[in-house]
């Protein structure tokens, strides 16, 4: 008998007599294979969960930064109606038209933001506190638009036809238990003023999240306050870039702050996600920890089965070994084995991971 | 002129038992030459498989040299040893000792994945063994004799110099033997292969050019197969 010569066909067939000695020996332990599975699988899902859920936490955060902030830069002027500090709202505009002059702002808008009261019975409680934000309908937000929810398809620019048209968020809507065309009565000093709700929208920040925010125009509250000029509680500048912002930044605290000796406070968008990250840090650091003891326990898994396995197989082993197979090959197909269970628990998890963390996102959102 | 393939020299094996000293074996000193049948008969705890287990390289002896083609194989490295097994030694047990999952094919050819030098076609083994209409079929679906002669010729695959057999034909019937002894001439008439084999058959002896009997771990005496027909 010759030599044997089928080389290439004994290279393709070892993968093979690896893949066949491993899965049979799964299958034959289905248990303790699924067990194992099982581990592997979870430990890989919840690091995918929580990997994708920071990224979108942080996707999430840098996209819409703006829009949630409400421009690049922000003045916050303090309580239109007890106004202790010294401001005066004319020559703040003037100034900020000059920077719009000098190509340094692009444009900017205003709004007065209050809680008030209504007289809404529900279930015989007395619906107390509202938000209500006055804003120039065509122009807020700078970045991006308020989603309209009800009516379908609406913008939100369209919305507002009489002087006491109001758009509240889903949050007062469901508070509330309003729907377009309902009444909405505001308590203020003047008495009680009814507002017909046009349109139902998602608005947030502050207030808005807890108790609920209606938006109206801003010479609607004007008059609602009694206030005899114009004034707004925060207004929002928008600036081609970085550098312009920092430069009107700049400009604004040196003009307003420094000479005029104004009492407001001036924020950056990029200050704002800063804090917004710190706030959320112990929750992603949480996130990473319980991503690490997973990974450990998946490990731990995969080790046991294996040790396991091997004590199981003493005989097998001393069979190959006799036949002349060296320690380091008997090995590769433990190895072969684990890398099997490895990838299919991986796999497993991946999509467990992707189906967990897209659920929890929604819950988030 | 007989050159000798597995030379022997006092060797000594013993086990501990706690604080005791079990000598299995007392100072062997033995020659397989090449291309003979050498049987090893002797009472259950003589050391028999003991000491197939040392000439083979699977244990090694308290004390004493197993030269394997002027080699010693007891001072080499666990992974010069698997090497050795791989290429020079074939085994086969009681026992068969097939890998369940694998077919009779399969079974035959795992050991040459994993040594290289010359190797014989598996197909062809099968032939030799009268199983190749057998050999898509997993151990559980053979009997003991085809599992035996499937474990034969996995034994032969990378063209070993020497076959050690412990009790190749102890779990099977008379007719199942012959069949297996026919084999064992075969590879002699047609290999030039060395075998070594432990029994307690005397048919299986008989095949043998040499009968070695062993008692109380030493060698008790020889006599040639003649003797044992006659």
């Amino acid at each position: 008998m010759e030599d044997w010569k089928g080389k290439q066909m004994l290279k393709k067939s070892k993968i093979n007599i690896y893949y066949k000695y491993s899965s049979t020996s799964l299958l034959r332990r289905k248990q303790r294979t699924i067990f194992s599975l099982l581990a592997i699988a979870i430990s890989i899902s919840s690091i995918v969960a929580i990997g994708l859920m920071g990224t979108s936490i942080d996707y999430t955060l840098q996209s819409s930064v703006k829009y949630y902030f409400g421009g690049d830069l922000r003045l916050n002027t303090g309580n239109v109606e007890f106004r202790t500090g010294n401001f005066d709202f004319i020559e703040t505009e003037e100034f900020i038209q000059s920077l719009i002059d000098r190509g340094i702002v692009q444009d900017y808008t205003y709004q007065i933001g209050t809680v008030r009261d209504t007289d809404i019975q529900r279930e015989g409680v007395t619906q107390t506190f509202l938000g209500l934000r006055g804003v120039e309908i065509d122009k807020y937000p700078l970045y991006e638009e308020v989603p309209v929810i009800e009516p379908k398809n609406t913008n939100f620019i369209t919305l507002f036809k009489e002087p006491y048209d109001i758009a509240i968020n889903d949050i007062l809507a469901q508070n509330l238990n309003l729907k377009v065309g309902d009444t909405l009565p505001v308590i203020t000093q003047r008495g009680r003023t009814e507002f017909r709700v046009v349109g139902i929208v998602k608005e947030g920040g502050g207030v808005a999240d807890i108790f609920g925010v209606g938006l109206i125009r801003h010479e609607t509250m004007l008059e609602l306050l009694d206030l005899k000029e114009r004034d707004a509680t925060n207004i929002f500048l928008k600036t081609e870039n970085d550098s312009l912002m920092y430069e009107a930044e700049r400009s604004i605290e040196y003009e307003l702050i420094e000479r005029n000796k104004y009492d407001i406070r001036i924020t950056n968008y990029i200050e704002q996600n800063e804090q917004t990250l710190e706030t959320l840090r112990p929750v992603l650091q949480f996130f990473n920890l319980a991503g690490i003891i997973a990974l450990m326990v998946g490990a731990i898994g995969i080790i046991t089965t294996m040790y396991i396995s091997m004590k199981e197989r003493k005989k097998e082993i001393g069979i190959m070994k006799a036949i002349g197979i060296k320690s380091s090959e008997v090995i590769k197909f433990f190895l072969f084995e684990a890398t099997l269970l490895g990838i299919a628990g991986s796999s497993l998890g991946v999509l467990l991971g992707i189906l967990f963390s897209t659920q929890l996102v929604l819950i988030a959102e | 002129m007989k050159s000798p393939i597995i030379e022997a020299i006092s060797i000594c094996k013993s086990y501990k038992l706690g604080n005791m000293e079990m000598p299995v074996l007392r100072g062997i000193d033995l020659t397989i030459f090449k291309g003979e049948i050498v049987a090893l008969m002797g009472p259950s705890g003589s050391g028999k498989s003991t000491l197939l287990g040392i000439l083979g390289g699977l244990d090694l002896p308290t004390t004493g040299k197993i030269l394997l083609d002027g080699i010693d194989i007891t001072r080499l490295p666990e992974s010069k040893l698997a090497e050795i097994r791989g290429k020079k030694i074939g085994f086969v047990f009681q026992a068969y000792n097939l890998v369940s999952t694998l077919t009779a094919l399969e079974n035959v050819m795992l050991p040459s994945f994993f040594v290289k030098g010359q190797k014989k076609d598996p197909e062809e083994l099968l032939e030799l063994v009268g199983l190749s209409h057998r050999k898509s079929n997993k151990p559980n679906e053979l009997s003991g004799g085809e599992q035996q002669r499937v474990a034969i010729a996995r034994a032969l695959i990378n063209s070993p110099k020497i076959l050690f057999c412990d009790e190749p034909t102890g779990n099977l019937d008379t007719k199942t033997e012959t069949k297996i002894l026919n084999i064992f001439k075969k590879l002699r008439t047609e290999f030039d292969t060395t075998i070594f084999l432990v029994t307690h058959s005397k048919d299986v002896a008989k095949t043998a050019d040499r009968v070695i009997y062993i008692r109380d771990g030493r060698l008790e005496r020889e006599t040639n197969a003649e003797k044992i027909k006659n």
